[in-house]
């Protein structure tokens, strides 16, 4: 069995074992045929604008993992400064050149759930939406969000 | 565009923490495979002074992938941040031979950029030659450029300027160049007063002889093309540049500027140069406002090709007022005649572009749709 493999069913037992964290409705491959597609969705932290909202994740693993990091994109349109509203890509160090195999795909999930109520406007995929937190215009932004939460991630 | 929101604990808190920290059982895990300690013979390692531990091949893996990535080459543990100490084999060889490679990868660019340059510069020194040869005539122009096995090192400075010169004769800022290229090209014959004159004289006198034919023009029938230009609606929008200057004049003023541009363009009325910059004092009824240029890929095609071509053109127009007799004069050399033959291609592309925007004109206000009138 290949190393990605194991270290991913390890994964998995792990989640089983211990759910990472409340927010993180269903963490799990897509199919039982292929383990390197994986699917996760995401509840809009409380206290944020996407509360109320749940967010679907597409996890593409590569079969050097964890060696290579794993490829995060969001399948629900997200308004947020560093997620890609028509892509879906999120911009993330962790997911780039900080990663490091002691990140597991349950530790990267909550990473991007610690994204959303914690937006970096200064590297933004989403210009508009950081323009906004970069005037300091807390209430369009959070207006903005919340518009686009109930209009595509309306649990 | 790599983002650094915060280091990967302080972003992700306490609950998002590197799975390893959170599983009580975590001392007993390889934290790169997740593998536990006692369950195959692979070396174990602890490699620094936290509770993360390892296979040491699964480390290996780690390393050389994370090297490849980071520029200074040390790799920490991502706990406690304590740079890995690997040792190796170390070889001078080796040493030198990576840097050799390093060095020969960064240079290739370079390299290819310089080759390119290079093979710019000998296309156009060869269409200098040619250029040479066409204007000056094929007796001239040998004794001109010698012999192949002679060349000096003037001669491959200035013949790749010929199509450079050629271009940017043709923008308003290039005019002040061309007497450099005369400077270049006729060094060894001194500037007299003569006729048939000299080349060198004829290139000295062209700036001068295209401004006297630009103000004749604007008089006369440029007055009349810009009439009809005024009439006509504008061809196509190009891209606009303004130059310099503010422009305070309302909406309709624009619109009529946008007008004049285009006419403008389509006005390369003046040999060896066009003035495409709007706005000029010596423009007729122009405001002095600003400069605008509008620049339209079909113009600079046109343009480009146009100039590249005029070395050939001249020549044809020379050869073909070689046949008029008094044009046949032994006095008369191939250059002298195809400068003038260059002229007249000039005249006679102007009068032609007139003709073509009065039949225009004529056509566009002879229009009308078929149909019953209601009254």
């Amino acid at each position: 069995m290949a190393s990605v493999t194991k270290r991913l069913l390890k994964e998995l037992q792990n989640i089983q074992r211990e759910p990472p964290h409340d927010d993180i409705i269903t963490l799990g491959p897509t199919s039982d045929e292929n383990i390197l597609q994986w699917r996760a969705v995401l509840r809009g932290p409380s206290d944020t604008p996407y509360y109320g909202g749940a967010f679907e994740l597409r996890i593409s693993i590569s079969d050097q993992y964890p060696i290579q990091p794993p490829t995060l994109t969001f399948v629900t349109p997200v308004c947020h400064p560093n997620v890609n509203f028509g892509t879906g890509e999120i911009c993330l160090d962790i997911l780039k050149s900080r990663w490091s195999p002691a990140w597991t795909l349950a530790s990267t999930c909550l990473a991007v759930h610690l994204l959303l109520s914690d937006p970096e406007p200064s590297s933004p995929l989403n210009c508009d939406a950081a323009n906004l937190l970069r005037c300091g215009d807390t209430v369009g932004y959070n207006s903005l969000v919340s518009f686009y939460t109930r209009m595509y991630a309306l649990e | 565009m790599s983002m650094q929101p915060a280091e990967p604990q302080e972003l992700a808190g306490p609950s998002a923490q590197p799975q390893i920290l959170q599983s009580s059982s975590a001392a007993d895990k390889c934290w790169i495979c997740l593998e536990e300690l006692h369950k195959n013979k692979r070396e174990w390692l602890y490699p620094c002074k936290c509770s993360l531990i390892c296979h040491e091949e699964c480390l290996l893996h780690w390393v050389t992938e994370s090297e490849r990535h980071s520029r200074s080459g040390v790799v920490r543990c991502p706990q406690c941040n304590m740079p890995y100490k690997i040792v190796q084999w170390r070889s001078t060889t080796f040493n030198m031979l990576h840097t050799l490679y390093y060095v020969v990868d960064r240079a290739m660019p370079f390299f290819l950029a310089t080759i390119g340059s290079m093979a710019v510069v000998v296309a156009c020194t060869a269409y200098g030659a040619h250029a040479v040869m066409t204007v000056y005539g094929p007796s001239e122009g040998r004794r001109i450029l010698g012999g192949a096995g002679k060349w000096e090192q003037a001669r491959w400075a200035w013949l790749p300027m010929i199509p450079m010169t050629l271009i940017l004769s043709r923008f308003q800022a290039g005019v002040a160049y061309m007497p450099l290229s005369t400077l270049l090209m006729a060094a060894p014959q001194p500037l007299r007063m003569e006729w048939p004159a000299s080349p060198s004289l004829t290139l000295t006198a062209l700036p001068t002889i295209s401004f006297v034919y630009r103000y004749l023009w604007d008089m006369t029938l440029g007055r009349l093309e810009r009439r009809w230009d005024s009439a006509l609606p504008p061809e196509k929008q190009g891209m606009t540049i303004r130059l310099f200057g503010r422009r305070d004049v309302d909406q309709e003023d624009v619109a009529a500027d946008a007008q004049n541009d285009v006419g403008q363009i389509d006005r390369p009325a003046i040999p060896q140069q066009q003035q495409h910059i709007h706005g000029l004092p010596d423009q007729p009824g122009g405001r002095n406002i600003d400069a605008t240029i509008v620049l339209s890929g079909a113009w600079l095609c046109r343009t480009l090709v146009e100039s590249l071509l005029l070395p050939v053109i001249s020549s044809i127009f020379g050869a073909m007022i070689g046949r008029l007799p008094f044009f046949r004069r032994p006095g008369l050399s191939h250059f002298s005649r195809a400068m003038i033959g260059g002229c007249i291609y000039f005249v006679v592309k102007d009068i032609v572009r007139v003709l073509y925007k009065y039949l225009l004109y004529r056509t566009r206000s002879s229009r009308y749709i078929q149909g019953r009138k209601r009254f």
